[in-house]
């Protein structure tokens, strides 16, 4: 069912998986320009912005721990993590805490993104994968891309893309 | 878990650890004393074995339930005087504690049975027993093992609802109250209508009814519980709840569960109605959950007193619940924190009655806290149970003569640390019978006993506990350890060092060799891990040793790893917790005190040495704040592994015990970062791991 | 199914509580002000709403008082989302006809929990 769950299947797998998916539902949001969509099935609950701690030595992408209910979860820039320019946090920017499967094992992360948008149904019709594409992010972090009306959505594979070491070795 | 008997499986599991224990601790008992046998020693033995049986059998462990007829069988006669206590059958006993816990492992865990090994252990209890055959045909008694019903306390509240007549038109139905209690446990309704007006001045949207309930509570509640249900509507309803005075004669309620039966269980709340579009619901039937079923079901026939003397003095709770229950506690803390800002009476002249009462709440609050944590505390015999045996089996494979003395067994230390602290102590112990204890014939050269000692010993200082494993051994070799580290290139060959930093050379890294390591003290672990996993307890190790006398090693331990006494500190704009356990003193610096480098201070002048500083505003890389000031700094002067540095900060805040919180849950382990804890308003903050900090500043 | 409306100026806010409601099965309308939530009122039809308490153009304590009028709403529950439980707005609230109120910020499992509570 869930195609973005396996984190070491290439991408065309993850393209054939897809295909022989009947129906995914992915939450949308922006991020800059374009829109992205990450599983719901992985979406915990959507948190309004607040302030995190820093955490020394650790990458730029994460911007802090939060406590989540008495649980530390570290918060991750999804836009710095995609390489763009980070951006002020305003009325709109929410955080989707997610449950993930990294090769470590399952963690709760927070990712920012710059408002949410909706929820997208995806089945093989209005959805498939570019590899030509250039979507100028990572083939990897991408499990594919969905049309809505129109509009280019890009689905991605939220367990490789925060399956990184987390924290960097200080020198 | 739905399957009850599930449940049960899990709580005999339990017990046979327990019973296994027993016998354990039974058997170790008899060997010191052998010449006369206390029967009640024996009847410890049988009985446990015997309970190990009935609960077997219950659960249909069969291989358990074979095994241990023998053993019963056996030990029976024992009891009767038809055998005789001998030397080969406390061996033969010993022996059949390793079936017994494989076979419960076998069960409990899917582990493979060594069949080879019951085989032999049976023969030879069934040698010892003197008979053959028959041993398979067992009357099985459908002994159900003990599982300690839970009786929950619970007090009966009398509790007044009279909603006023407008209740409604707030959007708030009577009956969801009346619902929500019935949900606290078994609830019986009084419905007043007397106040119902004749038909015509009946208004059908205004509320007529009051009620007048007693409730049955399934757990404690209390006042608060009843101000969280009716909160929203303190003003449009009259309330009143008091407790009942228990009336139940207390003979009956120790053995008697009440299962509430799903005719009393049900809340019948009608309301007559006069026309059928009033929004007053017209009939709800209630069902409370059902959270009362899992009752354990009565047990009659095992009356023995000596069982119902240890169930009653001790219950057996999740380390779970216990957890979530700290979670709470923190939470506690946290909001009371928050309330105390307002308890600063110059501040707040108006709440001086409030100031009082929060500085009661503060006490109550950490008596609390340390009650909740004493809770997850165990005796260290939970741990230091253990080595008489393994001594015994050991020192008995080297042709050794060894007593263990243990002292201070009873000293409680909190169960994580008992868990983490076994494998160092196996070690230690190991390596002292190993190493440090004398074969008996070099032993009585020296004119020492024959039999060496080991002594294990437990004790608590300011927060912590103490362990120390000493053997009246030949003591360290200090010349040998020299060599050895020579050649091992741990120090040069014209090195100035005395007798006790050879010593503590044993726990560097490298210093154990494939020569030192025998199949015993064995696995390959050398003494720096046990100093680094001891380390990662937030602890130290050290060693002392005089010759031809023995050596002690001393462990020095945190009671607990989920509270930390912390002092705060502000690092420009962030806080960061430093463990007070490793702070010696905090200390206004004078310019002339700091050796510096450029115009960055590298060192400081402290007690007549100069000790490195870490500016961890510029280790942790900290963000300068919008009017930093370069005030004057503080230098907190902390130690760790007997080494020092200073610590830079901007300031120090509050003092506070802080719950300790795992970094690698749902990040990483961070370098210098011990973990993370939760503010009173809420933040996270960082706590520092000061050993970790020190390395780094001494490898720069 | 359930309807449910959310009235409330903060995006990620609105956004919250759509996504947490929607996750257990209601049907959430939302609206950014007072006014934009009385219409969608009288339009439609809710079991419950749920208002924030500061908003432009209309605040909740006049968006309560206005809903409540309706004939249609003189029983569904209205939740008021506060900042504080300070007595005074809760006072207020109530004398506008609010039948609760949840404090922020809250969890989404405490939002469950309560609207569960009053549309059960």
């Amino acid at each position: 069912m869930n195609m973005s769950t396996e984190q070491d299947i290439a991408p065309k797998d993850a393209f054939n998986d897809l295909q022989d998916t009947q129906k995914a539902e992915w939450l949308s949001f922006k991020l800059g320009d374009l829109d992205y969509a990450v599983d719901i099935l992985k979406v915990r609950e959507i948190r309004t912005w607040e302030q995190c701690t820093r955490i020394p030595y650790a990458q730029d992408y994460v911007t802090g721990l939060i406590n989540l209910r008495g649980a530390i979860v570290p918060i991750v820039n999804l836009r710095t993590r995609l390489g763009m320019t980070a951006k002020a946090h305003d009325a709109e920017t929410v955080i989707l805490i997610m449950d993930v499967e990294l090769s470590e094992g399952h963690k709760t992360i927070g990712i920012v993104v710059d408002a949410i948008s909706e929820v997208i149904e995806t089945d093989s019709n209005n959805s498939q994968f570019h590899p030509e594409f250039d979507l100028s992010i990572d083939k990897r972090f991408v499990a594919g891309i969905a049309d809505d009306n129109s509009n280019m959505l890009i689905l991605l594979n939220i367990d490789t893309l925060l399956d990184l070491e987390l924290s960097q070795t200080n020198n | 878990m739905s399957d009850p008997l599930e449940r049960f499986r899990a709580v005999f599991f339990e017990e046979s650890a327990e019973a296994i224990d027993a016998i354990e601790r039974n058997l170790l008992s008899l060997n010191e004393t052998e010449a006369d046998v206390d029967p009640e020693m024996i009847d410890d033995i049988f009985r446990s074995a015997h309970s190990l049986k009935g609960g077997s059998a219950t659960f249909g462990m069969d291989s358990l339930t074979r095994f241990t007829h023998v053993m019963e069988t056996l030990l029976d006669k024992v009891r009767a005087n038809e055998i005789a206590m001998s030397q080969e059958l406390v061996d033969c006993l010993f022996s059949s504690l390793d079936v017994l816990r494989n076979l419960v492992s076998h069960y409990q865990y899917a582990d493979e049975i060594n069949a080879s090994e019951m085989q032999v252990v049976q023969q030879e209890l069934v040698r010892l027993l003197n008979i053959e055959g028959d041993i398979d045909d067992i009357t099985l008694q459908a002994d159900i093992a003990d599982a300690s019903s839970e009786l929950t306390e619970t007090g009966e509240w009398s509790i007044y609802f009279g909603p006023h007549a407008d209740i409604l038109s707030s959007g708030n139905d009577p009956i969801r109250y009346l619902e929500e209690l019935a949900e606290l446990g078994e609830l019986n309704p009084k419905c007043n209508t007397q106040n119902i007006p004749d038909l015509l001045e009946l208004d059908p949207v205004s509320s007529y009814f009051t009620w007048d309930l007693t409730l049955t509570p399934n757990e404690t509640v209390t006042t608060e519980t009843f101000d969280d249900i009716f909160l929203w509507i303190d003003v449009d309803a009259d309330l009143k709840y008091d407790p009942i005075k228990a009336t139940q004669d207390s003979e009956n309620s120790s053995t008697e569960i009440a299962i509430p039966s799903a005719t009393e269980n049900r809340v019948q709340a009608t309301v007559e109605t006069t026309s059928g579009d009033t929004p007053t619901e017209v009939s709800t039937t209630l069902e409370p959950q059902k959270s009362v079923s899992n009752v354990a079901p009565r047990n009659s026939e095992n009356g023995k007193p000596a069982d119902k003397k240890r169930t009653s003095q001790s219950i057996r709770v999740d380390l779970e619940k216990i957890d979530s229950l700290i979670n709470l506690l923190g939470e506690l803390v946290i909001t009371q924190s928050m309330l105390s800002i307002y308890g600063d009476a110059e501040k707040y002249p108006q709440f001086d009655r409030l100031s009082e009462g929060l500085s009661q709440l503060e006490r109550h609050t950490r008596e609390l806290q340390e009650g909740v944590m004493r809770i997850r505390m165990l005796p260290i015999d939970f741990c230091f149970s253990r080595f008489p045996r393994m001594v015994r089996d050991v020192a008995k494979k080297l042709n050794k003569s060894i007593a263990v003395k243990i002292i201070g067994e009873t000293t409680e230390v909190d169960k994580t640390v008992i868990e983490e602290l076994t494998d160092p102590l196996v070690h230690l112990v190991r390596n002292s019978v190993d190493h440090g204890i004398e074969p008996p014939e070099i032993r009585q050269e020296k004119g020492k006993p024959e039999s060496g000692t080991i002594t294990l010993r437990a004790f608590h200082q300011v927060g912590n506990i103490i362990i120390e494993i000493s053997d009246d051994g030949a003591g360290l070799n200090t010349e040998r350890i020299r060599e050895k580290a020579i050649a091992n290139g741990i120090i040069p060959p014209d090195n100035q060092l005395n007798d006790q930093a050879i010593h503590e050379l044993i726990f560097a890294p490298g210093f154990s060799t494939a020569q030192e390591v025998t199949d015993l003290s064995g696995r390959g672990v050398g003494m720096d891990v046990v100093k680094r996993n001891i380390r990662a307890l937030g602890g130290t190790v050290d060693v002392r040793s005089v010759p031809e006398q023995g050596s002690t090693f001393t462990i020095r331990l945190p009671l607990t790893l989920a509270i930390l006494d912390g002092q705060l500190v502000k690092v420009n704009q962030e806080t960061y917790i430093i463990p007070m356990l490793s702070i010696i003193e905090s200390i206004q610096t004078k310019p002339e005190d700091i050796n510096k480098v450029g115009d960055k201070g590298v060192s400081f002048k402290w007690r007549g040495n100069f000790i490195p500083i870490i500016h961890l505003a510029e280790t942790f890389g900290c963000p300068i704040g919008e009017q930093q000031e370069v005030e004057q700094d503080l230098i907190v002067v902390v130690e760790s592994d007997g080494k020092q540095c200073g610590i830079v900060v901007n300031e120090l805040t509050n003092h506070q015990q802080v719950v300790v919180k795992s970094l690698e849950a749902n990040y990483a382990k961070v370098e210098e970062l011990s973990g993370a804890t939760i503010l009173g308003d809420g933040s996270v903050a960082l706590i520092i791991d000061v050993g970790a900090l020190i390395q780094r500043v001494r490898m720069h | 199914m359930k309807k449910i409306l959310t009235v409330d100026d903060s995006a990620s806010m609105r956004a919250m509580v759509v996504f947490t409601l929607r996750g257990e099965g209601y049907e959430v309308s939302e609206a950014v002000n007072g006014k934009e939530g009385l219409d969608l009122a009288k339009a439609d039809i809710f079991d419950l709403i749920i208002s924030d308490v500061n908003m432009p153009i209309m605040n909740g304590i006049e968006f309560v008082t206005n809903v409540r009028k309706e004939e249609k709403y003189r029983f569904t529950p209205i939740l008021m989302l506060t900042t504080e439980s300070g007595t005074d707005l809760k006072l207020q609230g109530k004398a506008a006809g609010a039948t609760g109120w949840i404090v922020k910020p809250f969890d989404p499992q405490k939002l469950i929990a309560v609207v569960k509570k009053v549309l059960r």
